[in-house]
C-alpha cells in the first residue's frame, strides 16, 4: 500500500488535505489528513466518494465527438483527430476574422487547482480571445470589505473557537464548511453563545443558541439598525478615531436615516429583540461575525457586507482575536502567475504582484474581450466584431448554473464549435461538440490554495490517468503543439512540459516569503500554513487608502456608489411572481457537483411554509409549477416549519430533470464586484416565481 | 461476554452531513444502495419547534439480536465483546434477518444476493484504531463507548429517541444524547 498527498480542489471553504492510499496502482481509500490543523483527518460525504466518483462507469475515458448537438450520438475519437479538430477551426477562424477573438473562453472553479490556470494561458498565448471576468459567487462582498478594509482577509478559522459570541449571518456552516462546526462547538462548550441569522431555519441555526430569521435582502438594515442601537446605547469603542475614517459622517448617516420601526417592519425583526441583540454584541467581546456568501447575491449585496463590516468596527471588534467580520479571503493564492501569462516577445511585463482572480494582467485586460461570466450568453451574443464562434468551457457548467437560458440557446446556435473538458456529461455537454475527457485530483499534479483557511498544498498523482484522460495543462500543452505544427508560431503557450516543475515555477518569492519557505521544493513535503497572524487586522492597520478602517470610502464614491454603508432595498416580487426563490447548497452537492452515491431524484422539491402550502391547497407530495418570464419548472411539494411565507426554497440536489433548475433564473446583478473583480456579481437570490397546483 | 460495544450518539453536534455513511462506503467500497449506516432526519412533527436533528445509525450491535436468533445457517455470530458478525460466506441471502431487525439496518445486497451489515469494523478494533464512521465523524457526534450502568446514569444519555423502536425488542447497542432547542424568532 502506498499513501499520497492530495487536496481536495472544489470551490469550498474547507479545501482539504487528503492522504489516498493505493494498492498496485489502484486508489482503494481516500481520508482526512491528520497533521492538517484544519482538515483535521475527516473528510466531508464529497470527498469521501472519490474512490467511486475516479473509477465511475458513468466518467468519460475517450475524447468524444458528438453527432449533433443534444442528439446523445458521441462516438469515440482518437486525441488527435480531437486536437486537429480544435487547432483547424481556430486557425480557420483567425484567417476569416483576421483575429482570434471568435474564440472564447469560460471558466470558473470547477477546479480550483492553480495548473488548471494552463486554460486561460493557452487562450492566451493564441491570441487577444474573448473570456470571462467577474465571478458568480462572491464579487459583491469582496468589493465591499475592499473598500472597508483595503482588502478582503479573514482571520484563521480556527481563531473563532476564542470567541464569546459567534453571529452565524447567512451562512450554514454544517452543509457547506462543516470542518468549521467543530469549532463553533469547542467554542459553545468553552461558554460561547451563537446566534443564526438567516432566511431560512437551517441545520446550522437547529445547533444555534438563538435563530432569528431576517427578511431576505434586508440583513444590512438590521446591521445598521443594530448600529444605531450602539449609538444610542454609547457602546461604541472609544478609539475609533484612532483608526477609523468617516465615523461622524457614518453617526450621522445612523442618527437620521435609520429608525429602529423602520429597521424591524423592513427586516421583520421586532425592535425588542433588535435591542437585545445589539446590547449583547457590543458588551460582549470577543465577538465575531461570519457573513455568508448568500447575503451578498443580492442587488444590494455589497451594501449589506459594507453595514456589517461598520457593525463590527462600532463595536470594536475588529482585529480582536477571536472577534471580526469573517468572510473569506484570497491573500494565500498570490502565485506567480507564470501558466496563464507565457513570455511573449511583445508581453513580457506580467503583473505577477497583484494577485487577482481571473489572474488577467493589465496588457491582457487592453486586447482580451472581457464579459461578464454572470451574463456570458447575452454579452457574447451582442459581439459582432468579431461574432463569438468557438466556446470552450472548462471548470463550468453553464447550462445547469447561469442564468438566462433563452440567451443561451440563441448562442449556442450561432457557434461553430463548442469544446466541454469535464470528468462526466453535464447539462453543458448535451449542447457540446467535443468533449474532452479530463484527470481528477488524483490522476495529476496541481497546487490548491484555501479561501478560508490558510493553508496551501501541493496535490500529487496517486494513480494514472483513467483510460485516455488528461489534465487540463497537458490538454493545454496538446492544443498549442497540434496549432504550431499547422502553423507554426500559431500560439505562444508551451508544447509541452512537466505538471510537477510547473508547479513549482508558480511559487514566486512573494509566495515562499508568505509561505516561510526557501525553495519551492519545500512544499512538496506537506501542505504549508501561511505565516499570517491568526487574527486579521490585529494591528488595526488598515490596506485602504487611509490605513484606516473606512466607514466612509473615497474608493467607493469613486465607483459611484455611496461613500457610506447605506441600505437600499432589494428587488420587490410582483403580482407575476409574489414568491422569492431561494436555491441554497445542499450538503450532496458544490452546484452541479454531485457524489455519484447520492440520491437520484427525479423531481426537484419546493420547501414552503405549511401556511403558503395551504393557501395554495397544496399538502406533502402534491405536485406544482413554478414559473415566471424566464421559465418554468414542475415541482413536488414539502411544507416545512423554518421557512416565511413570502419565500420559497429548492436546495441544490442532484435532479435527473429535462427541466434544469436555472430555467427560472435571470441575470440580476449585484451593486459591487466591477472594480475589484472587472464585473458586478451573480444577484441569484433576486429571483421571484408564481406558483400554482397542478 | 466480557463487554458490550455500541455507538453513543450526539444529535446536538450531527449536522446530518453523512460524512459517516460515506466513510463507510469509502472503508469497504461497497455499492451505493446496501447503506450500512445511514443517517435520518428526525420527524420534526415529534417535536414543538422545527429541530433540523438527525440521528446516524448502523447495525446496533444488540444485546439481544433477533438477525442472529432467526438466522437459518448462523451466518451471524457475537463477539465478546458484543459486536454481531455477519459471515457473508453462510449467508444465503433469504432475508429472515432483513425482515426480523426493528431498525432494518442488514440489508440485501441485490447484485450478490446477499446480506450485509456493519460488523462495527472489527478488524479496526482489534488493530486498536476507531471505526471508520466514528474516525470520519467531523463535528465529533459519534462516539464508540463500552455500553454498560455507568453510560446509561449519565445525565442526557438516552436509550432512545422518537420514532425509533422500542429498545425491549432487542436490547440495541446505542445510546443517544437528544437534541437541544434554542431560541427560535421566526417570521412565519
Amino acid at each position: 500500500m502506498k499513501f499520497h498527498q492530495s487536496i481536495c480542489p472544489r470551490n469550498c471553504y474547507d479545501t482539504c488535505s487528503i492522504i489516498s492510499t493505493t494498492h498496485k496502482g489502484v486508489l482503494i481509500s481516500v481520508e482526512g489528513n491528520p497533521h492538517h490543523e484544519y482538515t483535521s483527518g475527516k473528510l466531508c460525504p464529497k470527498a469521501l466518494d472519490d474512490v467511486k466518483k475516479v473509477y465511475s462507469p458513468q466518467r468519460i475515458r475517450y475524447p468524444m465527438r458528438q453527432r449533433g448537438r443534444y442528439s446523445g450520438f458521441w462516438e469515440r475519437i482518437s486525441w488527435d483527430e480531437a486536437l486537429t479538430l480544435i487547432a483547424e477551426k481556430i486557425l480557420s477562424l483567425k484567417e476569416t476574422y483576421g483575429s482570434s477573438l471568435p474564440l472564447a473562453l469560460n471558466k470558473y472553479s470547477g477546479n480550483f487547482g492553480v495548473l488548471h490556470n494552463a486554460m486561460e494561458g493557452l487562450f492566451t498565448g493564441i491570441g487577444a480571445t474573448t473570456r470571462t471576468v467577474g465571478s458568480p459567487c462572491w464579487s459583491a462582498g469582496v468589493e465591499a470589505q475592499t473598500y472597508d478594509f483595503g482588502t478582503f482577509f479573514c482571520s484563521d478559522p480556527l481563531d473563532m473557537a476564542k470567541a464569546n459570541l459567534i453571529w452565524l449571518w447567512g451562512v450554514n456552516p454544517a452543509w457547506t464548511a462543516v470542518h468549521q462546526m467543530p469549532i463553533i462547538f469547542d467554542a459553545i462548550d468553552g461558554g460561547a453563545k451563537v446566534v443564526c441569522f438567516d432566511t431560512h431555519f437551517s441545520a446550522t441555526a437547529a445547533r444555534a443558541h438563538r435563530y432569528v430569521q431576517v427578511r431576505p435582502g434586508t440583513d444590512g438594515l438590521l446591521a445598521l439598525g443594530f448600529a444605531k442601537v450602539l449609538l444610542e446605547e454609547n457602546l461604541i469603542d472609544s478609539n475609533l478615531s484612532s483608526y477609523t475614517l468617516g465615523h461622524e459622517e457614518f453617526f450621522h448617516y445612523l442618527e437620521n436615516e435609520i429608525s429602529l420601526d423602520n429597521c424591524s417592519e423592513i427586516t421583520g425583526v421586532s425592535i425588542s429583540t433588535i435591542r437585545e441583540l445589539a446590547l449583547e454584541y457590543g458588551k460582549t467581546h470577543p465577538a465575531c461575525i461570519w457573513a455568508g456568501f448568500g447575503l451578498q447575491r443580492y442587488t444590494n449585496g455589497g451594501q449589506t457586507l459594507r453595514a456589517i463590516d461598520a457593525l463590527g468596527a462600532l463595536a470594536g471588534h475588529l482585529g480582536e482575536q477571536g472577534g471580526g467580520v469573517q468572510y473569506a479571503q484570497f491573500q494565500t493564492w498570490r502565485f506567480s502567475g507564470a501558466i496563464q501569462n507565457p513570455a511573449h516577445p511583445f508581453n513580457i511585463s506580467s503583473n505577477t504582484d497583484h494577485p487577482s482572480i481571473d489572474s488577467l494582467t493589465q496588457n491582457q485586460k487592453q486586447t482580451d474581450r472581457l464579459l461578464n461570466i454572470n451574463r456570458f450568453s447575452e454579452e457574447a451574443l451582442s459581439c459582432t466584431d468579431p461574432p463569438v464562434k468557438i466556446l470552450w468551457i472548462s471548470g463550468r457548467n453553464p447550462l445547469s448554473q447561469d442564468g438566462n437560458l433563452q440567451q443561451w440557446k440563441k448562442l449556442i446556435n450561432q457557434l461553430d464549435l463548442i469544446v466541454v473538458n469535464d470528468l462526466f456529461h453535464s447539462k453543458s455537454s448535451e449542447a457540446a461538440d467535443l468533449f474532452l475527457p479530463i484527470t481528477t485530483h488524483y490522476e495529476h499534479w496541481d497546487l490548491n490554495a484555501g479561501y478560508w483557511h490558510y493553508w496551501v498544498g501541493v496535490n500529487e498523482p496517486a494513480i494514472l490517468p483513467i483510460g485516455e484522460s488528461r489534465s487540463d495543462i497537458q490538454i493545454a500543452w496538446d492544443v498549442s503543439s497540434k496549432l504550431n505544427e499547422l502553423e507554426p508560431g500559431s500560439c505562444i503557450f508551451p508544447t509541452s512540459g512537466d505538471e510537477k516543475e510547473t508547479l513549482l515555477r508558480e511559487l514566486g518569492p512573494q509566495m515562499l516569503d508568505i509561505l516561510g519557505l526557501k525553495k519551492p521544493e519545500e512544499i512538496l513535503k506537506a501542505p504549508v500554513r501561511a505565516n499570517f497572524p491568526s487574527t486579521a487586522w490585529e494591528n488595526r492597520i488598515f490596506a485602504t487608502p487611509s490605513g484606516r478602517y473606512e466607514f466612509f470610502s473615497s474608493q467607493a464614491s469613486n465607483a459611484r456608489l455611496s461613500p457610506l454603508p447605506i441600505f437600499v432595498p432589494p428587488l420587490n416580487p410582483s403580482i407575476d411572481a409574489p414568491l422569492r426563490l431561494l436555491t441554497p447548497h445542499h450538503y450532496s452537492t458544490i452546484n452541479s457537483q454531485v457524489y455519484a452515491s447520492g440520491a437520484d431524484n427525479s423531481d426537484y422539491v419546493l420547501h414552503l411554509a405549511p401556511e403558503l402550502a395551504q393557501r395554495h391547497n397544496l399538502a406533502v407530495g402534491d405536485r406544482a409549477q413554478i414559473w415566471n418570464k424566464s421559465g418554468l419548472l414542475e415541482v413536488v411539494i414539502q411544507p416545512l416549519l423554518g421557512i416565511s411565507a413570502d419565500t420559497v426554497i429548492i436546495f441544490q440536489e442532484q435532479v435527473e430533470a429535462n427541466s434544469p433548475l436555472n430555467c427560472l433564473i435571470g441575470t440580476p446583478l449585484t451593486d459591487m464586484g466591477q472594480l475589484i473583480l472587472g464585473a458586478p456579481g451573480f444577484a441569484l437570490n433576486e429571483t421571484f416565481v408564481n406558483l400554482r397546483k397542478l | 461476554m466480557s463487554k458490550q460495544l455500541g455507538f453513543l450518539h450526539n444529535s446536538e453536534k450531527c449536522v446530518g452531513c453523512r460524512g459517516c455513511e460515506m466513510a463507510c462506503k469509502n472503508e469497504y467500497q461497497i455499492d451505493a444502495a446496501p447503506q450500512w449506516r445511514k443517517v435520518f432526519q428526525l420527524h420534526e412533527e415529534d417535536f414543538s419547534l422545527p429541530t433540523r436533528m438527525f440521528f446516524s445509525m448502523a447495525c446496533n450491535h444488540c444485546a439481544h439480536p433477533e438477525c442472529l436468533r432467526v438466522c437459518p445457517v448462523e451466518a451471524y455470530t457475537k463477539r465478546d465483546d458484543g459486536i454481531v458478525v455477519h459471515d457473508p460466506n453462510r449467508c444465503i441471502g433469504c432475508r429472515l434477518c432483513t425482515m426480523a431487525c426493528p431498525y432494518d439496518r442488514p440489508q440485501i445486497n441485490s447484485a450478490k444476493k446477499k446480506v450485509e451489515k456493519c460488523n462495527l469494523c472489527y478488524q479496526r478494533i482489534d488493530n486498536g484504531e476507531q471505526p471508520a464512521c466514528v474516525a470520519a465523524c467531523i463535528p465529533g457526534a459519534l462516539e464508540l463507548v463500552e455500553i454498560n450502568d455507568i453510560l446509561d446514569q449519565k445525565t442526557g444519555v438516552l436509550k432512545t429517541l422518537p420514532g425509533l423502536p422500542s429498545p425491549k425488542l432487542t436490547t440495541p447497542s446505542i445510546r443517544f444524547i437528544g437534541p437541544k432547542q434554542g431560541k427560535q424568532i421566526r417570521r412565519d
